[in-house]
């Protein structure tokens, strides 16, 4: 008896419903905000650093995979590839869905997407803030933004060729807070993405475009910890609402 | 064989038609007060050919010159005898542009509100949701003060998205071209 029920329970625990729903606890803290404004140490010296604060909010500890998504296109069919507005999707829009392996990361889907899913789940999509907050602790250390081994993974990834799929979710690493994968996997939604724009535009981030696009080939040792930072608050200024990428995904958050 | 080369057409007019249908800005369901407070949404001009753009009235730059933009697109509409145009403005302060805020500004720059309809987010979501989807940027860089980029947006009656200008300085010709071949097709029909 115990061994059926044992056996039930691990079933339940192997299915992407528990998945959906476990989150897990960032609690509060104030960080250096590298990435609002990444700046070369130079420039640095004559602006300000930014510290902000992070209040409490629970993460799902896993990147939404692709089973969990089809799950939700079932109970929202409004969100499937043929019936989405064309101003909320690209034509690259779940390209994958039916190839990709069940449990890999969902990608290639918009913002708007990942928003009505986290909707349907009485969760939100999270800030910059508490994205790059909760993505800079390391397996041992809430704040590893300046750590070159952390650092090294993150680049190393950010240059690796394009794989031929994404591994599974859960396969990268756990960080302190018990989050999966917040690097190395893919890159994910934040809500407010579209406050990051590398344009001119904005007045504080023209010395940013300089010094990155100028001197990024000669970065010195304190730069790279930012070019990180610069790396994904470039790709976040590069995309629009519908943009759909193979390996752009998102997770939930409370 | 005549018959099958028809239906081909028909369809790929439908198919066609049905794509342009899936274009319109008032699918977004986004919720907003207009400046007497009443409810209301992007599709409040649902009917006519719309320009709309985001801005916030405590901005002492960029928000004047999109309203300044946007009348001499106005004119050079009118110059091409076209004068049923409204102008929608949503507004990305929505902590300080409230409806009332919104109406008094409207009434300094003496902008008639039959036809300029300001409108206060219900939400930071809802601002953000139109936007993402007219693909605008923005950041709020504290003390009432915001950083963002520019579009403005002609929406046809049904809110179908049929051109955009992107930076303030942009040649605004795009626009009356698209206004241009979408009175076209209405006439033909």
């Amino acid at each position: 008896m115990n061994l059926l029920f044992g056996g039930l329970l691990i079933l339940l625990f192997s299915t992407n419903l528990v998945w959906a729903t476990e989150l897990v606890n960032v609690p509060k803290g104030k960080i250096e905000a590298i990435w609002l404004s990444p700046v070369s140490k130079k420039a640095k010296s004559k602006s300000n650093q930014v510290v902000i604060s992070v209040d409490s909010f629970n993460a799902q500890a896993f990147p939404v995979t692709v089973a969990q998504f089809k799950e939700f296109l079932v109970a929202h069919p409004e969100w499937s590839k043929n019936n989405v507005n064309l101003l909320f999707k690209d034509e690259y829009y779940l390209r994958d869905l039916d190839t990709a392996p069940e449990k890999a990361p969902v990608t290639f889907v918009t913002w708007f997407a990942a928003k009505a899913y986290c909707d349907a789940f009485g969760l939100r999509l999270p800030t910059i803030n508490e994205w790059e907050y909760a993505a800079a602790a390391s397996e041992s250390k809430k704040n590893a933004n300046r750590e070159e081994k952390f650092l090294r993974r993150i680049l190393n990834w950010y240059g690796e060729p394009q794989g031929e799929s994404l591994k599974d979710v859960g396969s990268i690493y756990k960080n302190v807070y018990g989050i999966w994968d917040m690097h190395g996997l893919i890159w994910e939604w934040v809500d407010d993405f579209n406050s990051s724009f590398v344009t001119g535009e904005s007045r504080e981030d023209s010395s940013f475009n300089k010094d990155m696009f100028c001197g990024a080939g000669a970065l010195s040792s304190t730069d790279k910890e930012n070019y990180a930072a610069f790396m994904r608050f470039a790709f976040r200024s590069g995309l629009k609402g519908k943009s759909s990428v193979w390996n752009l995904g998102f997770r939930c958050v409370k | 064989m005549k018959h099958f080369i028809k239906n081909l057409i028909l369809m790929t007019i439908l198919l066609a038609a049905q794509n342009v249908f899936a274009q319109s800005l008032y699918d977004l369901k986004t919720n907003w007060r207009d400046i007497e407070n009443k409810k209301t949404d992007v599709s409040v001009a649902t009917g006519s050919y719309v320009l709309i753009a985001m801005v916030y009235t405590g901005c002492a730059h960029a928000c004047p010159m999109t309203i300044s933009k946007i009348k001499k697109i106005e004119e050079e509409f009118s110059k091409a005898k076209f004068t049923e145009l409204k102008i929608v403005l949503a507004s990305f302060d929505v902590k300080n542009d409230r409806p009332e805020k919104l109406k008094k500004y409207q009434a300094e720059r003496k902008l008639n509100p039959d036809q300029w309809k300001f409108l206060a987010a219900e939400t930071d979501d809802d601002a953000r949701k139109l936007a993402v989807t007219l693909g605008i940027s923005y950041k709020d860089i504290g003390d009432g003060d915001f950083s963002h980029s520019n579009a403005i947006t002609l929406l046809d009656p049904s809110g179908n998205v049929l051109a955009s200008i992107n930076s303030l300085n942009a040649d605004t010709a795009p626009l009356l071209t698209a206004l241009q071949e979408s009175l076209k097709k209405v006439t033909k029909k």
